[in-house]
Parts: C-alpha cells; structure tokens; sequence
C-alpha cells in the first residue's frame, strides 16, 4: 500500500536529518534510494520533494555539503552541520511526540 | 555500470537543450540523472543509453529539472540573505559600535562644514566613485563566473544601491530648513546616520559578494580538474 504524500511532507526533513545523522553523509539520489528501500517501497521519495527540502536545510545552517569528482562527473555530498546535529535530535523527539498523540487520537494500537 | 565521459557529455548537453545554463545547477542534475541511469541500466542490461535517460527524465514529472533548479535558487536566495543579514548585523556588536558612532559624528560635522556648499554633491561624488569601483570588481568576476548562479545571486545586494543613495539624497535641502535639539540639526543627524547605514549595506553586501566568488571559484576549480 503506497502511502499518502502528504503525510508524509510534514516528516520529509526529519527524515533527511536522521538519515544524514545514521549515514554521516550522502547525495540526492543516494537519499531517494535509502528511503525506498528502507520501506520495501512503501515510500518513494521524488526529486521534487526531495530537493526542496534540502537546500532548504542547508539554506537555515542544518546542513552543509562538499563536492567531490567521482566516476567523471561532479557529486553534491550532504552532512549534518553542528547546528543539525543538535536540531535532529529535537526534531525526532517532535515526530516521537506527534506520533503518540495520533495514536491516541486515533486509537490505533502501536505494532511494536 | 559506470558511463563513459562521451555519454556524461550527451546528458549535461540535454540538461542545456532543456534551458538550464548554469553549472552549479547542471552538476547536482548530471549526476541524480547519471545515477539513475547507471542502475536503471544495471537492473535491465537490454536498456540503452537514450532509453533509459529519456525514462529518467519522465521520473522527474512534469516540471521536469526545473524543481532542482527552482530549489536550488531559493536554498542560495536564503543562504546568501542569511548571511548578509548576520554581516550586516554584526557591525552593531559592542566591538563596533563606537566606530559607528564615530563615523556617524565625522559625517555630521563633515555635513554641517559644508551644508552651504552643496555637501550633498560631494557626498553623492564620493558614494558614486565608491559605487564605480565595486561595479569594476563585479564586472571582472562577471566575466569568468557568468555561468555560475551563486555568484549571479550574491551580488544582487548591489542592485539596490543607487536608490538607497537616492533616497538618502532626497533629504539634502531640508538639511538646511531643519529645527534643531540641543543644538544638533535633526535631519543632519538622521542623513549622517542613513549614510553610515547606507555604508554598511555596501561592506555586507561586498561580504556577500565574496562568499559567492568563493563557492563558484571552488567549484571552477573542480571543473577544471575534470576537464
């Protein structure tokens, strides 16, 4: 069952973050690979979505990048900057937090 | 599967046919495409080149590149904003602040030397030759980071400069006809103020301007290096 996008935009620079803080860095197609297969392709994230979101972390200080040649061509690395590294952890205990409320909300048992 | 440089060379001219001119938005797409590709081709060996690059562009959707390309001009718009602002700000640090002070005091008693003798003309000189001076600067670096859209985005804190001047100018023949407290010519003291303002608006945006010769120098660099 493919999940809804939206509900899944409200979480997309959380995602980012703790993937970048498991992963300590990786490129755009790097990202949209990590969450497919994590989620067996459950979720799919599109360059659309995904690009937004990081430069926009990266233009608030959450993140940083590097570029390197690799196989001919230029690659975009992204990391967590100090700022991000402290920002993750907030934003986990936020999306911890929201999930527990709709739990509640909506009487939904957690699986675990 | 790793692509052949004749191969990376058909997508950026793709990229190009497409409308996106500048490099640093080029190198994020190359390589999301080239990646793509590589594994598309890698899943299915019977997929060719072209195939599988026109199927990697259809996965991007309708809007095609140009959701990087938008992406990527807000993220620096906000990066470089960012920063001039936190430059500009920073000169209002204890370590400044008498030096502003002072250079607000030096304008005002500048002002007030030659209020008769159209101080504002020679004001409006000196911030234009200042002005020239950093148009030749961004003109030289223009010349080799044209194709490079930080550069592009760090220098438009100039743009404004010529009507902030004039605004600030507009006030010069009221200088005269101003009331005063305790003895200090209150539109004298508040021009003298916008141009030490004015001033650093132009330091930060200089700051900023650098920043973004910086990154696209860094990345010439690497171009080069591959080229």
């Amino acid at each position: 069952m493919a999940v809804n996008n939206e509900l899944f935009k409200g979480t997309l620079q959380t995602i980012i973050l703790n993937l970048l803080a498991e992963h300590h860095r990786m490129y755009g197609y790097e990202i949209t690979q990590k969450v497919k297969a994590i989620t067996q392709g459950e979720l799919l994230l599109k360059e659309g979505a995904l690009y937004p979101a990081l430069h926009k972390l990266e233009a608030e200080g959450l993140l940083e990048t590097s570029t390197e040649v690799v196989d001919n061509r230029l690659r975009k690395y992204y990391s967590l900057s100090q700022e991000g590294e402290k920002e993750v952890v907030n934003k986990l205990q936020e999306a911890r937090d929201f999930i527990q409320n709709l739990q509640l909300l909506l009487n939904l048992k957690p699986s675990f | 599967m790793g692509l052949t440089t004749a191969q990376l060379q058909q997508i950026k001219q793709f990229i190009q046919r497409k409308g996106f001119v500048y490099l640093d938005v080029q190198l994020e797409i190359i390589d999301h495409v080239a990646t793509a590709i590589e594994e598309k081709m890698e899943v299915n060996p019977q997929l060719d080149f072209n195939q599988a690059l026109v199927k990697t562009h259809a996965s991007f959707g309708i809007f095609g590149f140009s959701t990087i390309e938008d992406a990527i001009s807000n993220g620096l718009s906000k990066k470089y904003n960012r920063f001039f602002w936190r430059t500009f700000l920073s000169f209002f640090n204890y370590k400044y602040i008498v030096l502003l002070f002072l250079g607000a005091a030096f304008t005002y008693q500048v002002q007030q030397l030659l209020v008769g003798y159209h101080w504002w003309f020679a004001a409006f000189i000196g911030l234009t030759i200042v002005s020239l001076i950093i148009l030749i600067a961004v003109r030289t670096y223009q010349v080799k980071l044209n194709q490079y859209l930080s550069f592009k985005l760090s220098i438009s804190y100039f743009l404004a400069t010529s009507s902030l001047l004039c605004f600030i100018l507009q006030f010069q023949n009221q200088v005269l006809l101003s009331t005063t407290i305790f003895g200090l010519n209150t539109t004298g003291a508040c021009v003298s103020l916008l141009m030490v303002l004015f001033v650093l608006y132009l330091l930060s945006a200089f700051k900023t301007m650098e920043l973004g010769i910086s990154e696209s120098t860094q990345l010439q660099k690497k171009y080069q290096y591959l080229s």
